[in-house]
């Protein structure tokens, strides 16, 4: 901030021109301007900038109230129990994949086995079936479907 | 803010309330905010009718975007700070279309058909907000916020994406080239 309080008047310029100051700094800010004709000049724009704020067509609360009332209210969507069941198959199915080694070698490598040997079971579906002893007949079923089964 | 309190609820109960699928909350957000976001448009735009679109589809992505609004900002802030960004947008979009069409109209076309309506504004007021629409992006949203909305200088930085120390920077800045352009 400057000696004669050019740089604080400038900043409390906008909020005078909103009739938001205290009385004090209103007070402040009046007898600087008279007597400051650097803040007195900025003072005159920023007061014509505010006279000038845009005035919002008399219609355009009706029109957008009615654009909205159109718009669906969307709640947060959290992941269903089965879909969650079935990324945990997937996952693990994923896993199984990468890190089972094959049997009877110790330090088998992925690449070089034929995926049959990789693969924890025949079935996809069933290798992941303890997982969901908990879920009812119909929730296994839309699960299911969900996973194009 | 003493605003949010002077229809009733605060916003912050009328944003839970929304959130829950109360459409008159959401209605009185709309009709308590929709002269700022208007304003912040028009300001922006410099012209009336894109700054009408604009605040409907600033309205309607609020709508839309309301179940991941955490409250970390006021809400009027984040309203405001969509509705700039929407006004950004359909600001780049009209530059694009002028450039496109002075390419298509070939290099005797002025890029500036307003500048004789500048000289026909006899107000002051008027042709300060004239040459408010010739800032630079965030010296213009800058000054708009803080002149026509009250907002301070963190509540700028939160809408324009930059820290306050920048948004009062960009505000001092503004002012002193509206100064200079206005001799």
């Amino acid at each position: 901030m400057n000696a004669n309080g050019c740089d604080r008047v400038k900043e409390l310029l906008a909020p005078w021109v909103r009739e938001e100051l205290s009385a004090a700094d209103r007070r402040f800010v009046e007898e600087h301007v008279a007597g400051c004709e650097e803040c007195r000049a900025e003072a005159s724009l920023v007061r014509a900038l505010h006279a000038g704020v845009p005035i919002m067509p008399d219609d355009l609360t009706a029109r957008v109230t009615a654009s909205i009332a159109t718009t669906p209210l969307r709640r947060r969507v959290w992941m269903s129990p089965q879909l969650a069941a079935a990324a945990i198959v997937v996952l693990a199915l994923g896993t199984a994949v990468v890190w089972r080694q094959p049997p009877g070698d110790g330090n088998g490598v992925l690449a070089e086995e034929p995926l049959a040997l990789t693969w924890p079971t025949d079935d996809g579906f069933i290798a992941g079936v303890a997982m969901l002893d908990d879920l009812s007949d119909e929730a296994l079923a839309e699960l299911l479907e969900e996973l194009g089964g | 803010m003493v605003k949010e309190e002077a229809g009733g609820l605060p916003d912050s109960d009328l944003v839970r309330l929304a959130k829950e699928g109360d459409r008159e909350a959401l209605d009185e957000l709309c009709t308590r905010h929709i002269a700022s976001v208007f304003r912040v448009c028009r300001g922006f735009l410099g012209d009336d009718d894109e700054a009408a679109d604009a605040t409907q589809d600033c309205f309607v992505k609020a709508v839309r975007a309301l179940p991941r609004f955490r409250g970390d900002a006021s809400f009027r802030t984040w309203l405001l700070t969509i509705a700039s960004n929407e006004a950004k947008g359909v600001f780049r979009k009209r530059k694009r279309r002028a450039e496109q069409a002075l390419e298509s109209a070939g290099p005797l076309v002025s890029a500036k058909p307003e500048a004789g309506d500048v000289t026909a504004l006899k107000q002051e007021a008027e042709q300060a907000r004239v040459m408010v629409a010739e800032l630079p992006d965030k010296q213009r949203r800058a000054v708009t916020l803080r002149i026509d909305e009250g907002l301070s200088f963190k509540e700028i930085g939160e809408v324009i994406g930059s820290s306050e120390g920048a948004a009062r920077v960009n505000y001092h800045h503004g002012i002193r080239r509206l100064r200079e352009m206005m001799i």
